[in-house]
Formats: C-alpha cells, sequence, structure tokens
C-alpha cells in the first residue's frame, strides 16, 4: 500500500514536470518503438509548437471540474462562460473567436458542424487522463479552425496498470454534486478504460443585479443543470506489432437556460445535447514505418425549447439539430535514417446534417490529403507539412506549414518557430440556415507565424525554473459574419490581425516529502478588425468584442506529505460587448480559488479528501454582458483509489 | 470672538457649498431635443436611449446608461413623454420604465410582456403589450397606463403581432402584421374599448400614420416564401390607404422591389401631415399624399435604414442605419431638401426617433 500511497502522491510530483515535452528525445530506432508510434500525427509533427499541460495535481484538484474551469485556471486562454455549472463555456484563444479553436479527442475533432464552436461545460476534467493545450496549431495538421489553436484530448493506456479503481463524490454550492467511477483493468497487451460521470447542479446562485434599478440581489432561476455520460477505451496490443484501439462516448445534457440579468420574468428556454462517438484504429508496427488506420462515427444532437410562459405545456419554439459524421483516415509514416520520418495520409469524412431550419437535410463530403516530413538532426528538429482539402460546395486553397525547434543550449534553452496558413470551412448553419445562410460563403483563410523560446534553470538538485515566452501574429481573412439586413445573413465581411506576447514562469522546489511550485502567467492580446468589406471606419483598429488585452493567472501550489494546498488567482482585463469599443465596457476582474487535498491509506485503499473554493472573496464580476457568475462557492469531495 | 464665529461660519459655508458643488450630478439637464432609442445586441441586454441637443448639436450616445450607470435593456423600442416622466418601452426585459423626464433617471418599472409602441393617448400611456411573439396565434394586448398612479388600469384587444401604433382623435390605429403574421389593423376606441379591425390587407401590415384628411397610410412590408431557398421569393411590399369615413382600402402601391429581402418597417408624415416619408432597401422615399404614383427612386439613397422621423418644427429628415448588432449606429440628419447636415453615431441597431 506504501507503493500505492506513493503512487498517488506520485500522480502530483510527477506532474510537476511537463510529460508533452517539446524538447522529446528522438524516439526513432531501427526498431519503432511503441511511444513512437502512439503519437498521432498532429503531435508527432507539432513538435514546433508551444503546448501547455495541466500538471496532475491541477487534474486531480479540478476533476470534478469542467474543462473549461480547468483551462480558465492552468493556461492563460480566455473562456467565456454564461454563468454557472453547465452554462455554455466558449473558447478565445490568441484573440480569436470561439470557432476558431480545434477541439479533439484521441484525434477526432469534436467541434459542431453546424455552429463550428464546442462547448466546453459539457467535458468533465476526470474522463481524460491527458489535456493539452497546443498553441497556433496549423491546418496542415489539425484542418479547419485552429486559427487559435487547439485543445487535445486523450485516454491513453497504460500497459504497466493491472487494475485500478476510483470512486469519487463532491458535493458544494448551489445544490451541485458530481459522481464518478474509473476502471482500468488490463494486462501488457490488452487494457481497458472505462470512465463514468454524473453532475447535477441548480446554480442558483445570489448575485446582484445591476440591470435592475435599485441593483437589488436576487437568486438566480431556472438554470439547473444535470450531465451523465460514459466513456471507454480498449487497447490490444495483437502479435506482428498490431494494434487495435477503440473507444466509445456516451453523454446526455440537459440544461435550463436562465435569462439574462434585468429580466425578471421566468426563464422557458431548455435545451439537451446528447452525443454518441465511436472509433476503432488498427496500427501496424513495421522495421521502419507504421501503417494507421481510423474510422470513427461523430453523432451530435441538440434540442433546443421554449414557451411564452412557463406554465403552459405548448413549445412556441421546437429546434432540433442532428449531425452525423463518418470518418475514416488513412496514415502512413515511414522513418528514414534515423533522422528523418515522412508521412502521407488521407481523411475523409462524410457529413449529414439536419435542422428545422434548413430546407431540407445537408450532406458534405471532405476529402484531405495530408504530407509531413520531419527532421531531427543534434540538437535541430524541423517539420514541413501539406494539406489539400476537397469539400463540397466550398473552394478551398492547399494549407502549409513549417516550423522548427532548435536546443541552443541542451536541456537549458530551446527556441522554436513556425509559420503556417490556416483556414476555417463556413458550418452548416453558416451555409444552409432559412433564412440567412449562405451557401457561396468561403473559406475563413489566413497564416499565422509563432516563435518562442523556452528557458530551464536548474537551481540545484531539487530545484528548477522554467520559463517560457512566445510571440504571435495571426492574419484572419474573409472572417464570417451575420449582417444585420431584415432577415440577415452570413458573409464574408472582415480581416481581422490578432496578435499578442504570452509569457511564464514556473519555479519547482522538491523536498524529501513534497514539493512547492509557484507559478505566473501573462498574455497581451490586440485583435483588432483592419479592414471591412463595407469600409466601417468604426470598426478598424478596434479591439473585438469579449476579448482582453490582457490576461493573468498566478499561484503557488504544496505538496507535503499528505497534504497539498493550491491558491491561485485569475485576472482578465477590461473588454467591450461591442466591436468599436463603443457603450460601457466590463471591468476588469481578479477571482481567487483554493484547493487542498489530503491522501490517506487505508488498508488496500487510499481515500483522498479534498476541498476547493472558487472565487474565494465571493467578487462579482460579468464574462458576458448581461450575465451573472457566481460568487464564493466551496465543493468538498472524497475519492476512493485501489490499485493493483 | 465673533470675528471667528463668523470666520468659522464663512469657512464651514465654503467648504459645504464647495462639497455640494462636488456632488452635484454632471450630467446635463435635458429638457428638449431628440432622444433615439436602440435595439442593442439582444443576448448582451445593451439597448440604449442617446439624446442629441438641437441647439448645439451635440450627441450624447448613451444617454440613458450614463445617468443611471447601467444598460436599460435590448430592444428599447419606442418612448413618450408626459408631464414629468418619460415611459420607455424595453421590449427585451418586458419591462416599461418610467424615468424622470428631466434627467432620466429610473423611478419605476411596469411589468409588461413584450412591449412594444408606446404612445401618449388622452388620458392614458399606451403601450403594446405583444403575447406570441413567434406566430401571433394568441391576441397582442394594449395596455393603458396611468400616467400619474403609474399603474396599468385599461386592456384592449388587438391582433397578432403588432409593432407600431399611432393615437388619433380618440382611437390607437394597430398595425398588426410584424413577420408576416397577420395581415389586418385594429381601430380601438380608447375609452370604450370597442375594436374594429380592417383585414385582409396585403401581406404584413406593420406600420402606419394618419394625414391630414384622417386617411390611415398603412406600411405592409410583404412576407417571404423559404420554401425553395435560397431561391427565396418575397410578396411585393405596399403602401395602401385606407379612407378615414369608409375604411376601405382606396389606394394602393406597390413599393420596393420583389427580388428583395428588405421588409420596410418606417413610415412618417411632415409636421403638415401632407407628405410621406418611408424606408425601403435602397433608401427613404417622398411622397405626396395626393400624389397618384409611388415614386420611383428615393428622395435619400441609404441602404439598412432602421429607422425614420421628420422634426416637427423644421422639417429636417432623421434617418436611422444599423450597421450591426455589435457596432455603433449611425443617426443622419438631412434638411427637408434632402441635403445631408451631419452624422452621429447612436447605440446599437437604432431604431426610433422622438422629439421633445
Amino acid at each position: 500500500m506504501k507503493t500505492f500511497f506513493s503512487f498517488i502522491a506520485g500522480i502530483a510530483l510527477a506532474g510537476s514536470v511537463p510529460a508533452y515535452s517539446q524538447s522529446t528525445q528522438p524516439e526513432i530506432s531501427i526498431h519503432l518503438s511503441e511511444v513512437s508510434v502512439s503519437r498521432q500525427r498532429v503531435q508527432f509533427f507539432g513538435d514546433d509548437k508551444k503546448v501547455d499541460l495541466p500538471d496532475s495535481l491541477q487534474l486531480l484538484n479540478m476533476q470534478s471540474a469542467n474543462l473549461g474551469q480547468l483551462l480558465t485556471v492552468s493556461s492563460p486562454v480566455y473562456i467565456r462562460n454564461y454563468g454557472g455549472a453547465g452554462s455554455l463555456s466558449s473558447i478565445s484563444f490568441r484573440g480569436t473567436g470561439s470557432n476558431h479553436t480545434a477541439i479533439n479527442w484521441n484525434g477526432f475533432q469534436l467541434n459542431s458542424t453546424t455552429s463550428g464552436d464546442f462547448d466546453l461545460s459539457q467535458l468533465p476534467v476526470d474522463a481524460f487522463e491527458s489535456v493539452a493545450v497546443v498553441y497556433g496549431a496549423s491546418a496542415s495538421l489539425y484542418g479547419s479552425g485552429t486559427f487559435g489553436g487547439a485543445i487535445d484530448l486523450a485516454n491513453k493506456p497504460d500497459w504497466n496498470n493491472r487494475i485500478l479503481v476510483k470512486i469519487g463524490s463532491e458535493y458544494g454550492s448551489f445544490e451541485s454534486y458530481h459522481n464518478s467511477l474509473k476502471l482500468k483493468v488490463g494486462t501488457s497487451k490488452v487494457q481497458y478504460q472505462l470512465s463514468l460521470f454524473n453532475q447535477h447542479a441548480k446554480n442558483n446562485f445570489t448575485f446582484t443585479d445591476k440591470l435592475i434599478f435599485g441593483s437589488p440581489k436576487r437568486t438566480m432561476e431556472h438554470n439547473r443543470f444535470e450531465n451523465t455520460g460514459l466513456i471507454q477505451a480498449l487497447n490490444i496490443k495483437l502479435p506482428k506489432r498490431n494494434r487495435i484501439d477503440a473507444g466509445l462516448w456516451l453523454q446526455y445534457k440537459e440544461k435550463e437556460l436562465p435569462r439574462p440579468m434585468g429580466v425578471q420574468t421566468p426563464g422557458t428556454e431548455n435545451q439537451t445535447d446528447s452525443t454518441l462517438k465511436a472509433y476503432i484504429n488498427w496500427n501496424k508496427l513495421f522495421d521502419n514505418s507504421s501503417l494507421l488506420i481510423k474510422t470513427a462515427y461523430l453523432g451530435d444532437y441538440l434540442h433546443y425549447t421554449d414557451k411564452l410562459t412557463p406554465d403552459v405545456n405548448t413549445l412556441s419554439v421546437d429546434s432540433r439539430i442532428q449531425s452525423k459524421r463518418y470518418l475514416t483516415e488513412g496514415n502512413y509514416r515511414y522513418y528514414w535514417l534515423h533522422h528523418i520520418t515522412f508521412d502521407v495520409g488521407y481523411i475523409f469524412t462524410h457529413t449529414l446534417a439536419e435542422a428545422k431550419s434548413y430546407n431540407k437535410a445537408e450532406t458534405e463530403n471532405w476529402l484531405a490529403i495530408t504530407q509531413a516530413v520531419k527532421l531531427e538532426y543534434n540538437r535541430l528538429t524541423t517539420t514541413l507539412s501539406a494539406r489539400e482539402d476537397f469539400i463540397t460546395g466550398i473552394k478551398t486553397k492547399p494549407q502549409f506549414s513549417g516550423g522548427f525547434s532548435y536546443k541552443l543550449i541542451p536541456e537549458q534553452l530551446l527556441v522554436r518557430g513556425s509559420i503556417s496558413t490556416r483556414f476555417r470551412k463556413p458550418t452548416f448553419n453558416e451555409r444552409f440556415w432559412v433564412p440567412g445562410g449562405n451557401p457561396d460563403l468561403k473559406s475563413e483563410n489566413g497564416w499565422g507565424v509563432d516563435v518562442g523560446l523556452e528557458h530551464t534553470w536548474q537551481l540545484g538538485r531539487q530545484s528548477e525554473l522554467l520559463s517560457s515566452v512566445s510571440s504571435y501574429s495571426n492574419r484572419i481573412n474573409d472572417w464570417i459574419v451575420w449582417i444585420p439586413t431584415n432577415p440577415a445573413y452570413a458573409a464574408n465581411y472582415k480581416q481581422v490581425w490578432a496578435r499578442g506576447i504570452e509569457a511564464s514562469t514556473k519555479w519547482i522546489l522538491q523536498f524529501s516529502k513534497g514539493y512547492i511550485k509557484p507559478w505566473v502567467m501573462y498574455s497581451y492580446t490586440l485583435s483588432t478588425s483592419i479592414q471591412t468589406e463595407d469600409d466601417n471606419q468604426n470598426l478598424l483598429g478596434k479591439q473585438l468584442r469579449y476579448i482582453p488585452k490582457h490576461t493573468g493567472n498566478a499561484g503557488i501550489s504544496m505538496l507535503t506529505g499528505r497534504f497539498d494546498i493550491t491558491l491561485n488567482g485569475n485576472f482578465v482585463g477590461q473588454t467591450y460587448s461591442t466591436d468599436d469599443e463603443s457603450g460601457i465596457p466590463l471591468n476588469s476582474w481578479f477571482v481567487t480559488n483554493v484547493y487542498a487535498g489530503y491522501t490517506q491509506p487505508v488498508g488496500k485503499f487510499v481515500l483522498r479528501f479534498n476541498v476547493r473554493i472558487q472565487n474565494l472573496t465571493d467578487h462579482q464580476y460579468q464574462v458576458i454582458q448581461a450575465y451573472a457568475v457566481p460568487g464564493r462557492a466551496i465543493f468538498a469531495g472524497i475519492n476512493l483509489f485501489f490499485k493493483k | 470672538m465673533k470675528s471667528i464665529t463668523l470666520f468659522s461660519l464663512l469657512a464651514f459655508s465654503a467648504l459645504f457649498l464647495n462639497s455640494c458643488n462636488d456632488e452635484d450630478p454632471i450630467v446635463e439637464i435635458k429638457t428638449s431635443g431628440v432622444y433615439i432609442t436602440s435595439d442593442g445586441n439582444f443576448t448582451d441586454q445593451n439597448g440604449d436611449v442617446d439624446f442629441f441637443n438641437l441647439e448645439t448639436a451635440v450627441m450624447t450616445k448613451g444617454y440613458y446608461s450614463t445617468v443611471n450607470g447601467r444598460y436599460p435593456g435590448s430592444i428599447v423600442n419606442s418612448l413618450v413623454f408626459r408631464d414629468s416622466n418619460c415611459f420607455i418601452s424595453i421590449n427585451g426585459k418586458n419591462i416599461v420604465e418610467v424615468v424622470n423626464a428631466s434627467n432620466f433617471i429610473t423611478k419605476k418599472q411596469l411589468e409588461v410582456n413584450f412591449p412594444y409602441g408606446i404612445t401618449d393617448g388622452g388620458n392614458k400611456i399606451w403601450v403594446i403589450s405583444v403575447k406570441d411573439v413567434v406566430e401571433g396565434s394568441i391576441p397582442a394586448e394594449i395596455y393603458g397606463i396611468n400616467p400619474n398612479s403609474l399603474t396599468i388600469t385599461d386592456t384592449i384587444k388587438a391582433g397578432g403581432i403588432p409593432n407600431y401604433m399611432v393615437y388619433h382623435n380618440g382611437k390607437l390605429y394597430i398595425a398588426n402584421g410584424s413577420w408576416g403574421k397577420d395581415q389586418s389593423i385594429t381601430i380601438a376606441d380608447v375609452e370604450t374599448k370597442q375594436t374594429e379591425t380592417i383585414a385582409n390587407l396585403p401581406d404584413a401590415p406593420t406600420n402606419l400614420v394618419i394625414d391630414i384628411n384622417n386617411h390611415i397610410w398603412v406600411l405592409c412590408a410583404g412576407k417571404a416564401d423559404y420554401t425553395n431557398w435560397p431561391n427565396t421569393t418575397y410578396t411585393p411590399s405596399h403602401l395602401i390607404r385606407i379612407n378615414g369615413s369608409t375604411k376601405q382600402v382606396d389606394k394602393t402601391f406597390e413599393i420596393g422591389s420583389t427580388s428583395d429581402s428588405f421588409s420596410p418597417l418606417n413610415i412618417c408624415l411632415s409636421a403638415d401631415k401632407r407628405t410621406l416619408y418611408y424606408a425601403e432597401a435602397d433608401g427613404v422615399y417622398k411622397m405626396g399624399i395626393d400624389d397618384s404614383s409611388a415614386p420611383s427612386s428615393p428622395f435619400i439613397a441609404k441602404e439598412n435604414v432602421s429607422g425614420l422621423s421628420v422634426s416637427p418644427s423644421n422639417g429636417d429628415v432623421y434617418v436611422l442605419q444599423n450597421t450591426g448588432y455589435t457596432t455603433a449606429g449611425t443617426l443622419t440628419i438631412y434638411q427637408s431638401s434632402g441635403v445631408e447636415k451631419g452624422s452621429y453615431p447612436t447605440g446599437i441597431a437604432p431604431n426610433g426617433v422622438f422629439f421633445r
């Protein structure tokens, strides 16, 4: 049990060192390692990109939270949340829109084909082993919608595991609870994992309604949230270096949509989101090459309803949007002379989408041909990648990416840079919504440049300082906007220039029973319209709405023996709800959070007690104009681990 | 002793007066001028009321939000002054808000379901309350607000989805056809509450005015058929005249283009009520009430016209333009001859111009 207890403590300790290292040792040998093969193409050829990984202690502390909440405290990306657990959470990454970040699960993009974005509140953190934030991801590797970057979620097998069971339960403010079960069982040849989760929150938090005369205190109503799901993964090593990976994801979410501040009539809107995703991959390892074939089904169903008044049964709006994606992908990778890797592949997706507001069921066929090459020589790694897309009814251009990483001083100083083209194809809603959809829309298109430095300073055997600084510049042309004619219609309207700087530093001081880790992150983002179709001077040079120029995150974690505590603060600068910086700005805000845990072995098991306090000072603020967010919230949970 | 006491008194007084000056509201007290209402972005609840000072030609954008420290809400669609109060219809918050007419500070809020088209009529303030904003299956109601007690005291039934109404000679004239869900207007007696419906009008009677001869001019926006989208078809927009005595349609003009998607919503009269102004896809049209045909080209060329009014004092034409739901709109003022006088920023998606 000491070993198992060390395992739990080790989760936190090991997580202090990034596991998704930019300076990965070359993994190529004559006989290919399993590790290199298991790296997806986007990761293998993405070594020139800055990647952030929340550490394992953060994942442990936030396991009952959703992905949006995790990213808020662990990265400088900006999460826009409409208030409360389960409320729509969208990402703004490097000054871009919510449909400009690709969310991927085990290599499959999750973004809605109808709206283009993804609700991060749907994703419970503890359903995934790995969460990676990829800055400036290129279209040649990731495909459509990566002007900001990508979030890679993964369920990874642990071939050394025999059995791991984790049962967790958390209860907290606003009548919220979260229950989860995680099971991992297997051998050195077969690994199976199951993650079950159930979340509920009434979200009946108190807030000051500044949009009502007198700014009264009110209690949020009609804001209930339910989320139930399971994720399974099966990994099998077959003879002759074959491997099968399969996954299944089922989820159902219900959400009552509250009124914005200022509106006192009871809420009447409701939405359910359900999903079924499944994949099966076959991978074959040869002496100098590997072949990967993937197939997947990604189905999403959204049901939105509204009534004229809460007391009637008849629906005034009954909107159902369904999308089904059938996907096959093939990828051949060849390793040459220990230093050079070639990759060629295809991705074919057939999509069917149905909505009441489409005149008919719409389909789309999308074939992408991909190529990539990676050179690793001494301290230098360079990658080149290209991609050509053929999409029904949409003209596209080839996509390219080139980058490098160079160890100026091995183990200490790394410099990297990349330049890449990107695009976002119009969504089904933008093309087919009636009225207003525009089937002749062009893809948004552009390019980006990214440079950065990463420095590791060993301060002693037990201490190191990790620092990084990055600078980027992205151009997005033909940005799609809904023009406010009567009725509104979608059009390629403006050109945006997003640029900025990100800096972070983290100090890790290890001692016999644990460690201390303070950190600070800061990002400065300018994202402005530089041209519009109608030459609207009011927009030119103005920061886009809901994109702060300044964001930051700082904190300190300490692990000692069985006890760990983290104090973290999140800062977001002023934003506007308009694209021309007119009107009343939303004030900047600073929120502090506390996470604490205690781990206790009990016989063959390990118990972990944890408490998290969000918004410690009960600060009232808005992320989205007119939408209240909860004040201080306290959650307490217990997890039971068993491992063999 | 006396001098010290006097000095102290003077010093204290000076301190007090200075404090009063520091605490005096900075906002100028508005008594006359032009008020512009705006929709804002619906989810952001950031509609507003702007004030244009006619004497100084200075626009105070966000007048309401500046004074009250918050936005009024979304779809702020109309307002009317009565005595010391201003009544503002705020559709996005389901309220009629009463503010102090001289400094625009909030006094009271009245709950009204989906309010539109507030107007002063007789001894009441009247406001439209839409019941079914999607299909118009439940008739709208017109509420009468007692301007002294600031309470709702009267109810009159109307049609499907009215957005605009006019008070004239003891009657309310209500256009029921927004979103193409109704083809009628309602005429309601404010005293007896009796109503009369004139039905089977061209598609979407949306707005109306009463001319010098008491004839009713109705702007019928037309309707879209999306069955064969993207090859959408539209029924034509019409301007019709209903004879004030016979209540029969005695003039019909087809206006605009049948191939465009623009739904004309704005119509107004000159101060002498002999000239009509209405907005179409390509601008503002001007037409005499006795003209035998509608004009073929606009008086003022402009796209995305979202609001329109004519100054009762000098005949200047006020044209609002919606430039998007995340950017400021524009007010452009033209002389009665059509020469532009000036252009000013407004709140997001401006929709109404009101003179006081």
